[in-house]
């Protein structure tokens, strides 16, 4: 069974909103499609799919207009619990989603609701433990699971309830490569049985071309655009009017667009499409490869002296599971290193010992020269300043100014020079007009900014920053990464743990990929990029133009920039037309 | 383990057995005997013994202290010999009664102990649920206990990343003893609040995206049956139970 929904003119308001978060919204999702619905943080994404199941207006205080009918049915007089039987919610944080103790149990909660038999609910929860890849996970206890597989237990935990529209929000944005492309499995296999009607949140525009049957692109509250992805993504006047992040691969693409080499419609999706182009285009003819560049020194300062060195580090977690095993490394002043890796690589452990949060079981850490067990956490506190990837774990003021002047309190400076360094480091991070405001006033990329201030607040010379754009929308990641490009010109030592690979070609100059607990390789991020097998076994995905110039000349150190290489393949195919 | 497969309903009825036993008893030397019984039966039961210490090792300083006070504070006795002076301390006296009462609060304090110990170690939160349902508990409660339990790991997991973080911003968590502790308790718990406020909120909504409150009640996912095994168990914990109040009223045994 599946079914169609339509949105009819639904406008929606949270509580004391000045602004309608939705804004006469109309809209059709056809029965046994892909949807996916993308926007900026703010647009109303989560928002719309909360009215499709009823948990707004029922569960959620505001003022909702408009009708959301089901194969024509209006939605508006039933129960959330009556509504959830055909139109299923996962929501975003799967963490406060799982209701068992077992993974068996917290699929059958679902069906337990509606007094299902008891012999049909252990019939339902194999069947969807089978559907989202968990199959023999029963009696696992859920707080083993690791992202990715809690998240697909969410998923398994609505499927349960068999509904005809599934809605997922944002079902992958805290996991890495892994555990995205095991999402992915699981919506390809409900697509496959062509059961249900799907309607997804997502940020990661590769996984959906080719994949979602519909886009729908919002902003501030009302459609800006919808159709065929793939339309979409090839226009990228329109991709960054409604602020979602390009395609690396049609950036290439559009450079040979504005050469007049191919039209709009030949701009390539995928790494496969553009090969085929360039093949097509030179008629089999080799390009001569992109001038040899001098690899850019990892460091901007001249050969800076080493900050952090790691010496044979190991580290073994209570329980005997092995974090590290025999880390060496050397980072200098001024360097910008990327640590990539898949989940339990060993990353955020590394990380971790450069300030203290954990100890190494053997090896050690010296900071400037100095083992860092000698020092007390506060003292690196000083030295090495860490982000954490959620600023919610660590604001309790009422106001931004307080929230990033505690730092400076604990460090005993006096008000008077507490006040000016808040000052100077909210006018840095652009919070200077929020001061006085609560926190939870702002939205999730402010307050991510709250939480770097009140680390810069203490100068650091070195910033560790973990998974600084997870979460985030492609305007919050552009100005996070300027932030931290900024602080790197300024002197600042940047370690950054990611899973972002765009991110690591555009910003960072040397990266460390960890597998196993062991660095895996380290160097300057084109030479790493470039060693497709060391990245595959450690399950790190290249990027697009990296990929495109390893197939396009194999001897060659890769292309980072999807700019400059299309500008390259543009004036060389020019070239050999004029030839012609 | 046997114990984990007698039903979870004997299992209380015997935890009561105990329970009422050891206050039947006043004399230390009957509830040791009673201790011994008890964990005798469970070491035939094979049942595993190792996380008894964790639970014993911080009492320990407690049942000395309860011995060194009540063997100074204890003057009620029914025999008069339990008058009898063992030594004195800044005139104060240390009596035999007050010694043998203060050994007996220990032999019960263990005894709950090893009952309590057993009876958890043995049975699955389910089952307890499933009797609470069979007693027409609303089903309410075995949703905020089942839940409750679940969140426990994540809790312990989020009140590690907010002290992770703030450490890293300098705060002087667990490095500073019990001052520091009490100075580092607003920005450890503000964002511990916050954050469960918040995961509650979601909570709600997931548990109606689940159904929660479609009817009135769940579909039990498990039977309580009693077995042949399960009788035998009752009934010696009945005839114990008996023979407990029959040596300690009928023949006015195992009294101070």
């Amino acid at each position: 069974m599946k079914s169609s929904l339509d949105v009819v003119g639904v406008s929606y308001r949270y509580p004391k909103a000045d602004a309608d978060v939705l804004d006469g919204i109309d809209l059709r999702f056809p029965a046994g499609s892909f949807t996916v619905v993308m926007g900026q943080t703010g647009a109303g994404k989560s928002t719309l799919l909360m009215t499709l199941n009823g948990v707004i207006p029922h569960l959620k205080e505001g003022s909702l207009h408009g009708t959301v009918l089901m194969d024509g049915t209006d939605l508006g007089g039933f129960r959330v619990q009556t509504i959830t039987e055909y139109v299923g919610l996962v929501l975003q944080d799967p963490e406060s989603q799982i209701l068992g103790r077992t993974v068996a149990e917290d699929v059958a909660f679902g069906p337990r609701n509606y007094l299902v038999a008891r012999e049909e609910i252990r019939a339902r929860v194999d069947h969807c433990l089978h559907q989202v890849q968990l199959d023999g996970f029963d009696d696992r206890e859920t707080a083993q699971l690791s992202g990715g597989q809690k998240q697909r237990l969410a998923i398994a935990g609505i499927l349960a309830l068999q509904p005809q529209v599934i809605c997922l929000d944002e079902p992958t944005s805290e996991l890495d490569p892994q555990g995205r492309d095991e999402i992915y499995a699981t919506v390809d296999g409900l697509r496959h049985t062509g059961e249900v009607t799907i309607v997804a949140v997502e940020h990661a525009s590769a996984d959906i071309v080719g994949r979602a049957d519909h886009l729908v692109v919002l902003k501030d509250g009302r459609v800006s655009w919808q159709g065929e992805p793939s339309a979409f993504f090839r226009d990228l006047g329109l991709v960054g009017d409604n602020l979602v992040k390009p395609l690396p691969i049609s950036v290439v693409g559009e450079e040979l667009l504005s050469a007049g080499l191919i039209t709009r419609d030949q701009i390539p999706l995928t790494v496969t499409e553009a090969e085929a182009l360039v093949g097509r285009l030179t008629r089999g003819r080799p390009l001569p490869p992109p001038p040899e560049l001098e690899p850019e020194p990892t460091t901007t300062f001249p050969a800076g002296e080493p900050v952090v060195e790691v010496r044979d580090l190991v580290h073994t977690y209570p329980g005997g599971h092995r974090g590290l095993s025999g880390v060496d490394l050397t980072i200098a002043r001024g360097e910008y290193v990327a640590i990539v890796g898949r989940n339990g690589a060993g990353k955020t452990t590394l990380a971790k010992h450069l300030n203290r949060i954990l100890d190494p079981t053997s090896g050690t850490v010296l900071v400037n020269g100095i083992d860092a067990a000698t020092l007390k956490p506060w003292e690196l506190a000083r030295h090495i300043g860490y982000v954490f990837q959620n600023p919610d774990h660590q604001i309790f003021s009422a106001t931004v100014a307080e929230e990033v002047g505690y730092g400076l309190k604990l460090a005993g400076l006096a008000q008077d020079e507490i006040e000016s360094r808040t000052r100077e480091v909210l006018g840095f991070v652009g919070l200077a007009a929020e001061s006085g405001e609560h926190p939870f006033s702002l939205g999730k990329g402010e307050r991510q900014r709250i939480a770097v201030a009140s680390i810069l607040a203490l100068k650091p010379e070195i910033l560790v920053v973990d998974e600084p754009t997870t979460g985030q929308d492609w305007a919050g990641v552009q100005s996070m990464m300027t932030l931290i490009d900024q602080l790197n010109a300024a002197g600042t030592t940047i370690v950054m743990v990611t899973h972002d690979m765009d991110v690591v070609a555009h910003h960072a100059r040397r990266v460390i990929v960890m597998d196993g607990g062991r660095v895996a390789a380290d160097g300057p991020v084109a030479d790493v990029l470039a060693r497709a097998d060391v990245l595959a076994a450690a399950a790190v995905a290249t990027t697009q133009p990296v990929d495109l110039s390893a197939r396009l000349w194999p001897q060659s150190r890769p292309v980072l920039d999807e700019v400059a290489l299309g500008r390259h393949l543009a004036t060389e195919l020019a070239r050999t037309r004029s030839a012609r | 383990m046997i114990l984990e497969r007698v039903d979870v309903r004997v299992k209380i009825l015997a935890f009561f057995a105990v329970m009422v036993a050891m206050f039947v008893f006043t004399d230390p030397l009957a509830n040791t005997v009673l201790l011994a019984l008890l964990l005798a039966a469970l070491v035939a039961a094979r049942t595993p013994l190792r996380g008894l210490w964790a639970m014993l090792q911080p009492l320990l300083i407690v049942l000395v202290l309860i011995v060194a006070v009540t063997m100074f504070t204890s003057t009620q006795f029914t025999q008069p010999e339990l008058h009898a002076e063992l030594f004195s301390l800044w005139g104060l006296s240390a009596t035999l009664g007050g010694l043998l009462v203060g050994l007996n609060f220990v032999a019960r304090i263990l005894l709950m102990v090893l009952a309590t110990y057993a009876f958890t170690i043995s049975t699955p939160i389910d089952d307890l649920l499933e009797v609470l349902s069979r007693v027409h508990a609303p089903y309410w409660l075995s949703i905020l206990v089942t839940t409750s339990i679940s969140f426990i790991p994540t809790m312990g997991r989020k009140k590690d990343l907010i002290v992770e973080a703030q450490r890293a911003r300098g705060a002087r968590v667990k490095d500073s003893g019990p001052v520091g502790q009490i100075v580092s308790f607003v920005p450890i718990m503000v964002p511990l609040i916050t954050n469960s406020i918040l995961m509650a909120d979601n909570l709600a909504v997931a548990m109606t995206n689940r159904g929660y409150g479609a009817t009135n009640a769940m579909t039990a996912m498990r039977d309580l049956r009693f077995r042949p095994a399960d009788i035998a168990v009752m009934t010696v914990v009945l005839i114990v139970l008996g023979g407990v109040i029959w040596l300690r009223y009928g023949w006015e045994m195992g009294a101070l």
